[in-house]
């Protein structure tokens, strides 16, 4: 194959969610399109097709990739989780025993509320789940650093990081847990049950 | 950036109704639902920003693999649409009129193979002069964008008016403005630009349009307003609104930009053409080139005080640059443009709003359409002020601020106003949050802006229906743009029904099935849901004690309630459940169902009684690099008035998104439009924040504030990006005494302000 070759068709086999997958595919198909249109694996999210934003992450033999930047026939013989996969599997022990599994990402982002509308999430839970996989218990910088790749636009990402520090079974920061700021009771404020969320 | 708490896990506490499915990828967005035989449809756009189509060619396009047609600008040339304006082509007709404009759109088997048929079509373009900013484009002589703009349905302009003038509104009150700014001790004229900026959602819009056999029409896209998108393409196509049904899936972050019909009406005329579903999602670099962004301003504001500090009259003028179609605005003006009158006492006021077209990518609504640009303008306008005056912003603001009671500058009346009240529990939660120790070349600074909006009730409508398991299912005609709204609802209906919410279903069912509502928007979402879901609660209790009082054989106000959403009739001690009551009713042919239609209340400008007026006041403290202009932002407090909130993660969870969306208008986020191009026309140059971006956020509340409906509650979606850009460049001056007028505080921008300020200290 020269650099210049047209796209052509090839076979391709790999394991996707842990099931072998056989398929014909053109050679500029993308993991993406692939995951998909072909396999119906619509968990994994396109946006910016740049690679930026992280919402069509998978993970490729346990490393978190974009899929909008890779080919699907370079993952020939790889191994490939999805949302879909790592939900279905989350009963299971993870990889390293220690490591938190899936269901406690799930669990956390729950408890946590680290979604809105939804869209990146599943980039965002895969990624949060391959940073504890190879950090069990990551510091802040760790996680920023990582989830970086992970853009979200309604949270604001607070709400992110509380996830995966419970996930990792972190404690909240104790300095400031003290600290709720509102209006006494008496005057014009006063609704206590707001204070709980006051940061 | 570090969290400061945990939100406790409640015991039994319900989480979002849509968490699951979301977390596990199962929830379905409009790109994602299945639909069998569609074809892939996409768009060739305009390289220029304005030029004369001579000719199309698409034989070469036609006979590629997979290819089924192509439709270009005179298939559909008849066709217009708008939310008010009705001037946007499907494709467009005779010229484009900016960058990224559709010209035509191929249908394939696959969007591959689409794609790679728009670069077989040949067009032959005569390029036109072109106007790209406001002031050009309204000289006598600048190109015409529109040759005749008067002429659209819903059009705001008149021949003979000035040149490229889309719309034009002037807002008055108070005394004479020219007489009070003469007659004040001091006086400024200050001028401010913005940049503009893309919602940013990370969903890129997308729809599926399919026509029965019968005609039929079903849309399923990234819609946050159905029932207007529905409204908007019977007037396009001429057709009966019953014709059409929208069908909304989750929508992937809206942010105002999921408002317009965008690409829905094209891909209407597709499959009417072409007799299959068809379905068009757009690239990421189409939705920063083409879709519609918030609108860049200039804005000049001349402002006059007493020498005891206090206003005595402002007057502003706001040119918007509206882009090549106006159809993608609701309303004559910006709502923002008129919230420059929300906050102070001003006893001379007067705005005018320009709205221009030019040849740039349309403009439509993002989070508080008009306010930031405004609110950058007044706020900032607002510290220079003060330093003019030699009092502290703080104390310069609070002499300034409505009082409850006060006429605002415009007229209205509202119940309460907290002004004072938010900015004192600002002031007391503040704390220095500079970090220590800091390189030398480091200057920190901090800065205080404020923003206020109402809310008012909007119209909707619900359905409330038991099923014989004894679930309620709530349908409602409002889709889930990820703020929780579905999950708001569920719990007000909880309370009032008096059952677990687990039992509970809340869904989004298509326009064929309820009346109406105004779509998500206003930040009334929560106020008018709640109150809708609080009526048919209400009414479904009656029919529920109906239909116990036949069962029991005694009359209805014999029966009571247990707080388990159980009946009881006391005399015989027999009690009856939903599952009960609901097989009863089926018995007798009936159905345990209730519907309510909730429709707008007309609010007259005197009539302000029903609105809820919510106050939001941010603390930003910053550090300047004097050597490279770089900002960092250690900490934004973000004090909000608030009435009862009903879910404070959600709740929360606007205040935070809202501040790390105003941090990337503040500092980063700028589409770059250079002779109408634009040049961040991707996620990496499009610079939105990311976890490591954002600053540490605290929030202080003021509770206990009268809000609207009956679950009491204050605007809260639009409120905590507004006034971020104002407090950011607030805070840069107090670091390093440079004012910074023009949106995005680059660090380039800073940077030479700073040198600048260099050479003048340097010159004897």
């Amino acid at each position: 194959v020269t650099e210049h070759a047209p796209a052509h068709e090839a076979p391709v086999r790999l394991r996707v969610n842990g099931r072998e997958v056989e398929a014909r595919i053109r050679t500029d198909d993308l993991l993406l399109d692939f995951l998909r249109e072909r396999l119906g694996l619509t968990g994994t999210k396109e946006s910016c097709g740049v690679g930026v934003c992280g919402a069509c992450t998978v993970l490729v033999d346990g490393r978190p990739v974009s899929s909008c930047l890779l080919l699907t026939v370079l993952v020939r013989d790889r191994d490939v989780w999805t949302v879909e996969g790592l939900a279905e599997r989350g009963e299971e022990e993870g990889p390293s025993g220690k490591a938190p599994r899936f269901r406690d990402v799930r669990r956390a982002f729950l408890d946590q509320e680290g979604l809105q509308c939804g869209i990146c999430t599943p980039g965002v839970v895969v990624s949060a789940y391959a940073l504890l996989q190879k950090i069990p218990r990551p510091t802040d910088e760790e996680i920023a650093d990582w989830m970086a790749g992970s853009l979200c636009r309604c949270t604001g990402y607070h709400s992110i990081m509380r996830s995966i520090r419970a996930a990792a079974g972190l404690p909240p920061a104790p300095d400031v847990l003290a600290d709720p700021v509102h209006e006494p009771a008496g005057g014009q404020g006063g609704a206590a049950e707001n204070g709980d969320a006051a940061v | 950036m570090t969290p400061e708490i945990f939100l406790p896990v409640e015991e039994g506490r319900e989480g979002r109704i849509d968490g699951e499915l979301k977390i596990g990828g199962r929830m379905l967005f409009a790109a994602d639902v299945p639909v069998p035989d569609a074809l892939h449809a996409a768009v060739l756009r305009s390289p220029y920003p304005h030029a004369r189509i001579e000719a199309i060619d698409t034989s070469a396009a036609e006979r590629l693999p997979g290819v089924r047609g192509v439709l270009v600008g005179r298939d559909v040339a008849e066709l217009r649409y708008g939310r008010l304006v009705r001037d946007v082509p499907l494709l467009a007709v005779g010229k484009a009129r900016f960058v990224g404009e559709r010209v035509a759109a191929v249908v394939a088997e696959t969007r591959a193979q689409a794609d790679r048929a728009t670069t077989a079509i040949q067009v032959a373009y005569t390029p036109l002069p072109a106007a790209f900013e406001p002031d050009e484009a309204l000289a006598p002589d600048a190109p015409a964008v529109h040759e005749e703009p008067w002429a659209y349905a819903g059009a705001l302009c008149r021949p003979g008016g000035p040149r490229n003038l889309q719309a034009r509104h002037v807002w008055t009150g108070g005394g004479d403005v020219e007489a009070a700014l003469a007659g004040s001790e001091i006086r400024l004229e200050e001028r401010f630009s913005t940049a503009a900026v893309h919602q940013g959602y990370i969903e890129p819009h997308a729809c599926t349009a399919w026509v029965e056999p019968d005609g039929r029409i079903h849309v399923w896209a990234s819609s946050k307003s159905p029932y207007r998108l529905r409204a908007q393409l019977a007037a396009a196509f001429g057709m009966p609104e019953e014709q059409f049904d929208v069908h909304a899936p989750a929508i992937g972050g809206d942010f105002g930009g999921k408002g317009s019909p965008m690409d829905v009406p094209l891909c209407v005329a597709l499959a009417r053409r072409f007799g299959r579903p068809i379905r068009l999602t757009l690239r990421y670099a189409e939705e920063l080139t083409a879709a519609n962004p918030r609108h860049d301003a200039a804005i000049t504001v001349r402002a006059g005080m007493g020498g005891d500090g206090r206003l005595r009259a402002v007057d502003m003028r706001i040119v918007f640059n509206v882009g090549a179609y106006a159809g993608f605005r609701p309303r004559p003006a910006l709502h923002g443009a008129e919230e420059a009158g929300s906050s102070y006492r001003i006893p001379a006021l007067r705005i005018e709003s320009l709205l221009v077209y030019t040849n740039r990518v349309p403009g439509g609504h993002k989070r508080a359409p008009g306010a930031p640009q405004t609110v950058f303008a007044i706020e900032s306008t607002m510290d220079i002020a003060a330093r003019r005056l030699g009092i502290d912003p703080w104390e310069f603001r609070r002499r300034n601020l409505l009082h409850t009671g006060d006429a605002a500058p415009l007229g209205q009346r509202w119940p309460e106003v907290r002004g004072r009240e938010t900015l004192a529990i600002a002031e007391r939660a503040f704390r220095p949050a500079f970090p220590a120790p800091l390189r030398p070349s480091i200057r920190v600074g901090r800065g205080t802006a404020l923003y206020a909006r109402t809310t008012r009730l909007g119209a909707t409508s619900i359905r409330l229906r038991a099923d014989a398991e004894g679930h309620v299912c709530a349908d409602v005609p409002i889709p889930e743009t990820g703020t929780g709204s579905h999950t708001v609802l569920r719990t007000v209906l909880a309370r009032e029904l008096g059952l677990d919410p687990a039992r509970l279903a809340v869904r989004y069912v298509g326009t064929a099935d309820l009346p109406h509502d105004d779509g998500v928007g206003g930040s009334r979402v929560t106020a008018t849901a709640s109150e809708a879901a609080f009526q048919a609660a209400r009414r479904f209790g009656e029919r529920a004690r109906a239909l116990a009082a036949r069962r029991f054989g005694v009359s209805a106000d014999a029966v009571t309630r247990t707080p388990g959403g159980q009946w009881v009739d006391p005399a015989s001690g027999r009690v009856v459940d939903l599952v009960e009551l609901a097989a009863f009713a089926a018995l007798q042919g009936e159905e345990l169902a209730v519907a309510i239609e909730m429709p707008q209340r007309q609010a007259g400008r005197e009539d302000h009684a029903e609105e809820a007026l919510a106050f939001c006041v941010q603390i930003a403290q910053v550090g300047v690099d004097e050597e490279t202009g770089q900002v960092a932002v250690y900490e934004i407090l973000t004090a909000h008035d608030v009435a009862n909130v009903i879910n404070p993660r959600s709740h929360l969870a606007q205040i935070e998104g809202g501040v790390a969306m105003g941090l990337g208008e503040a500092l980063t986020e700028d589409l770059g439009i250079r002779e109408g191009k634009v040049e961040a026309a991707h996620l990496g140059d499009y610079k939105i924040p990311s976890m490591r971006d954002v600053p540490r956020i605290r929030v202080a509340y003021l509770t206990g504030g009268r809000g609207v409906g009956a679950s009491n509650v204050k605007a809260i979606g639009e409120m905590s990006n507004v006034a971020v850009p104002a407090a950011l460049a607030n805070a840069v001056e107090d670091a390093v005494g440079v004012r910074i007028r023009d949106l995005p505080l680059s660090a380039e921008k800073i940077y030479f302000a700073l040198q600048q300020r260099g050479r003048k200290e340097s010159v004897p």
